[in-house]
């Protein structure tokens, strides 16, 4: 029947060949097919699989936790707490403003935060998180997690923040940290990653800037699956953040502590060193601020009253203040004429109360002069002539070379942000500077520690701890880091005659232990810590002609900023010195009578490490002394005072 | 009209019927099927739910359903072809008035109990219509431009009611369906290329009247040409799709990366990967060998199917059996082209293995018409 030309045989023989056809073309679309499954799967895998890769992997840091700071006795000045935050993500509402108002109503915002905020908005990276609050409450982070759909963009965290539990007491040296500024993102790319973590603070001031990188750790991170949305799936891998390095600062927090209890309202600053080691024991400055304010972000208002308060807070004055070191640089002037030889240990000089020298009229302090005066009388009722005719003698080169060896115009080796280097002048820096040339009179200023010669309180406590030893001594601020203690350069002898420093130093201990000595009130009375030392009044205002004829003003009568600087340094036990300390009391006065006092309280609170006993005292203060501990609240006699229990 | 069926045997007893069911066919789609509910499996991240289970159930009913269809004499559905496209018409004009809007497009009739997609059904009612058609005229006269009026009108109706659902893949699926039929009935083949010329001198003018005063489509229209072109021009729109199936297929390799270990499925990289993009989760985590496997698999039904057609005695049976084996190819090589970034992205799941009640079914009524055209279609021997 298949050979049959019938029309049916016929439309089933056409039916097969357009079957085969047919299933030609099929085939052929199918091998193109298994073509194309070839070519993507096995030529060009590679490709894919990258874009697979880099469509799925995402980064992410894990802050570390801030290392601790603490001092000497390992008693905190530094740590983290745990808080919660709030923060919002700019990018992910259009309605910035509703948003943040919406969110006021349940974590306080105020109206000039908001525009703060906002600002903040305009200046970064949409997509990066903006701090709105810390210390935030758990009952309001859940409240705002219940109202999350009405607030988008608003997220709620927790992390640690920092607290300094000692408060005011230390904040110049400490510092704050803070949230990095553009510029500082700029400065360590490093960081750029970071800044989706929006707590995550930098140091800002003091030893939180200087040491920010060792403290600030080294932060973990994840590789984390991502799906379509960009929203982590699963963590890969994920490294452990390693925390910052806990470090340990040569300061004593108590002994910081009692010195702005002794500082009281005064604008002053101080400067304490264990010669041992070099170790900076106090640094302290007033006023002060609070650190911690900073730690939450400082309200505008806070900030701005420590911006507009007269006696600038934030100024870490025992670093970075400059003074005239007055009178306390007469140990410089001494030292560069003994060691040039042009004087010895006898000479006079016959002191009338001033001192006439080209044409001009140097004064004493005393007007009524202190006749003849020797090497240790000079320095033990600091009288001016005697210097103004050594620093005729000698020339201010001399002077000027001798207060660079003791570290006069140049910045501590301390590793602090912003020292001042103070100032030591000569010909050279006055034709520079001031554009004048130098004049006897500039001499005659200089060596009594007036005129353009500056010098920080550490400076000044430095100095002294060079004199006393004899060795170029560096000061130091961290003891160590993790644990790890830091080298202790050997110091450099400092290469003056034994002799001729002796007689400084016999100047000095005149100076409080003998009867019309400038600070003989602030001497000590117990034998196992008697302490030597010199005071300086230095100048702020110029005394006319007419004021020396009728009498000079007495300070107490002046307005407070026209007053006098009192300044003070001492060292003890003077046996065998273990001790300097070094303080400056802006407009405070005279040097003896209001400095010399405050560091005879402080050296020895830090020699006895405790309340010194009473018995330290001479006589006839003691009951000042129990009024002013009765005035601190403070029991003042102590049960059983322990002598040198820190030694 | 003289016809050859009441040459066949229609007393075949059951267990007769059952033993002509051509069961390496059978075996094929229960092969693919079970390949379907493990992808299905690794879509739903490792789950039975929401993907599995409900497709199990789909395909033991659309199971039940292919043996009832084979199982009843294929004059029965030579019989009643027309009343079944006469249906599946009356259905698809409902959709018009009364369907269902999803995803932009209205296809899906709601008929209370369940929702039925009448485009499903009028692929398998097309194809039975035309097919009863060219088994009934003179084989000789086919090529008649009179002969073909009829013709035509049956298959351009449910494809312009398709077309303005709008389905336009689908549309074209009915179309080159019906095509299919038309060209193994012996249609002449000039018909065949003018109608090529005529589509190509529609690509090129569409594309040539772009930015004139003429211009034959929407720029939007335009602008997914350009995207089907280069996909790479809009990666986060439309192009997106292509790129991250094109990623998930390539990145697959010659192994793949292990089962549920697709990173491009399981971390949703694209969209609809359960119903259009399943080949793409297939071959990501099987690799190049086993979509292979996959491509021979399919085609060896339709080359089953073919080889049935050339078998059995009866024209209906054969045109049937073409017809919609031809639809099945359809459907899973424009599928494959579009995973693959071959063909635009035209919404067609890849039949066996995509998740969906509607397409399943309709496609097991389909292999029900092949298996009844296998079992009646030939004379008893």
């Amino acid at each position: 029947m298949f050979g049959l030309d019938t029309p049916i045989a016929k439309g089933k023989r056409k039916l097969s060949r357009r079957v085969f056809l047919l299933g030609g073309i099929q085939l052929a679309i199918g091998g193109l097919i298994g073509y194309r499954l070839v070519e993507l799967q096995a030529w060009d895998t590679d490709d894919f699989q990258e874009l697979a890769e880099t469509n799925r992997i995402g980064f992410g840091l894990i802050p570390p936790e801030r290392g601790l700071i603490v001092d000497r006795k390992g008693l905190l000045l530094a740590q983290n707490e745990q808080e919660y935050w709030v923060t919002f993500v700019p990018e992910e509402t259009h309605h910035r403003r509703e948003t943040l108002q919406k969110v006021s109503q349940i974590i306080a915002l105020s109206d000039e935060e908001i525009e703060g905020i906002l600002q903040e908005i305009d200046q970064k990276p949409s997509f990066i998180p903006i701090l709105l609050k810390e210390n935030v409450t758990w009952d309001k982070i859940t409240e705002l997690s219940v109202n999350g759909p009405a607030l988008p963009g608003i997220y709620s965290g927790f992390g640690s923040v920092r607290y300094y539990p000692q408060g005011n007491s230390l904040s110049h040296l400490i510092g704050y940290v803070g949230s990095p500024s553009l510029v500082e993102i700029e400065a360590n790319s490093d960081l750029k990653s970071l800044l989706s973590h929006p707590n995550f603070k930098i140091g800002k001031v003091g030893i939180e800037k200087a040491f920010d990188l060792e403290l600030r750790g080294t932060p973990g991170n994840k590789k984390f699956e991502v799906n379509s949305l960009g929203r982590k799936v699963k963590v890969l891998t994920s490294n452990n953040p390693v925390s910052g390095k806990n470090i340990q600062l040569t300061l004593d927090a108590k002994l910081q502590e009692y010195t702005q209890l002794v500082l009281g309202n005064e604008v002053a600053s101080v400067f304490i060193m264990d010669l041992e080691k070099g170790d900076v024991l106090v640094s302290a400055s007033k006023p002060t601020f609070d650190p911690n304010l900073f730690s939450g972000g400082i309200s505008s208002s806070d900030y701005q009253a420590y911006l507009e308060n007269i006696y600038s807070p934030f100024f870490n004055r025992p670093l970075a203040g400059q003074y005239a070191p007055g009178s306390t640089f007469k140990m410089i002037t001494l030292l560069a004429a003994l060691e040039s030889g042009l004087i010895n240990e006898d000479f006079t000089f016959y002191c009338n109360g001033s001192y006439e020298i080209a044409g001009g009229v140097f004064h004493c302090w005393n007007p009524k002069g202190h006749g003849t005066v020797g090497v240790k009388k000079s320095l033990k009722e600091s009288c001016d002539v005697f210097y103004y005719r050594l620093a005729e003698i000698i020339g201010i080169e001399r002077i000027a070379e001798m207060a660079r060896r003791f570290g006069f115009g140049s910045k501590p080796e301390l590793p602090i942000p912003d020292l001042s280097s103070g100032l030591v002048p000569d010909r050279e820096w006055k034709e520079a500077n001031i554009g004048q040339s130098w004049v006897v009179g500039d001499t005659m200023n200089a060596a009594i520690g007036q005129g353009f010669v500056l010098a920080s309180t550490a400076q000044i406590g430095l100095m002294l701890a060079r004199l006393v030893t004899n060795k170029k001594v560096m000061p130091r601020i961290v003891i160590s880091k993790d644990g790890k203690e830091e080298n202790v350069a050997e110091w450099e002898s400092m290469g003056i005659s034994e002799k001729n420093l002796n007689l400084v130093l016999e100047g000095m201990v005149a100076a409080l232990n003998e009867q019309k000595g400038t600070a003989y009130d602030a001497r000590t009375t117990d034998n196992d810590f008697l302490i030597a030392g010199k005071t300086g009044t230095s100048q702020v205002r110029r005394i006319t002609v007419q004021e020396r004829e009728v009498g000079v003003t007495r300070n107490i009568d002046l307005p407070w900023e026209q007053r006098d600087h009192a300044i003070y340094c001492c060292y003890g036990p003077i046996q065998k010195p273990r001790y300097v300390a070094s303080l400056i009391v802006e407009h405070g006065g005279s040097g003896s009578r209001v400095a010399a006092p405050i560091g005879r309280e402080l050296i020895m609170r830090t020699f006895y490490d405790a309340l010194p006993p009473l018995r330290a005292y001479p006589a006839e203060i003691r009951s000042q002394i129990i009024e002013m501990r009765l005035n601190f609240g403070i029991n003042p006699e102590p049960p059983k005072p322990s002598a040198n229990s820190r030694a | 009209m003289t016809l050859l069926h009441e040459e066949l045997d229609p007393k075949l007893s059951l267990l007769g019927k059952v033993a002509r069911i051509n069961w390496i066919l059978v075996f094929l789609i229960i092969i693919l099927s079970l390949i379907g509910f493990i992808n299905l499996y690794s879509v739903g991240g490792g789950s039975l739910y929401p993907w599995v289970i409900p497709q199990l159930q789909k395909f033991s009913f659309g199971l039940v359903i292919m043996v009832g269809i084979a199982l009843i004499p294929i004059s029965f559905w030579l019989a009643s072809s027309y009343h079944i496209y006469f249906i599946g018409l009356i259905l698809l004009v409902m959709v018009e008035i009364i369907g269902v809007r999803f995803m932009g497009a209205q296809r899906w009739l709601d008929l209370g109990i369940v929702q039925i997609q009448p485009s499903e059904i009028m692929k398998v009612a097309m194809v039975i219509a035309v097919a009863n058609y060219y088994s009934q005229i003179d084989p000789t006269k086919v090529s008649r431009p009179l002969y073909l009026i009829f013709p035509i009108c049956l298959i351009m109706l449910p494809v312009g009611l398709v077309f303005i659902q709008p389905d336009l893949g689908t549309a074209i699926l009915l179309l080159v369906g019906g095509g299919v039929i038309l060209f193994v009935s012996g249609v002449s083949l000039f018909y065949f290329i003018g109608v090529i010329f005529m589509f190509i001198g529609a690509v090129v003018s569409v594309l040539i009247s772009r930015g004139t005063s003429w211009q034959l489509l929407q720029d939007y229209q335009y602008r997914r040409i350009d995207t089907f072109l280069n996909p790479d021009s809009d990666p986060l729109g439309s192009g997106y799709q292509i790129i991250q199936s094109k990623i998930a297929i390539g990145s697959g390799g010659l192994t793949g990366k292990g089962f549920l270990n697709g990173t491009q499925t399981q971390l949703n990289f694209f969209p609809e990967k359960h119903t259009d993009f399943i080949f793409s989760v297939l071959a990501e985590e099987f690799g190049l060998f086993w979509s292979l496997i996959i491509l021979i698999l399919f085609f060896g039904i339709v080359l089953v199917c073919l080889y049935e057609a050339l078998k059995v005695q009866d024209r209906f049976s054969s045109l049937l059996i073409i017809g919609l084996a031809s639809t099945f190819f359809l459907y899973f090589s424009v599928n494959l082209a579009m995973v693959t970034g071959f063909f635009p992205v035209v919404g067609i799941p890849l039949p066996l293995i995509s998740y969906g009640g509607s397409a399943l079914l309709s496609l097991m009524i389909s292999f029900g018409f092949i298996q009844s055209a296998i079992i009646h279609g030939n004379k008893d021997k």
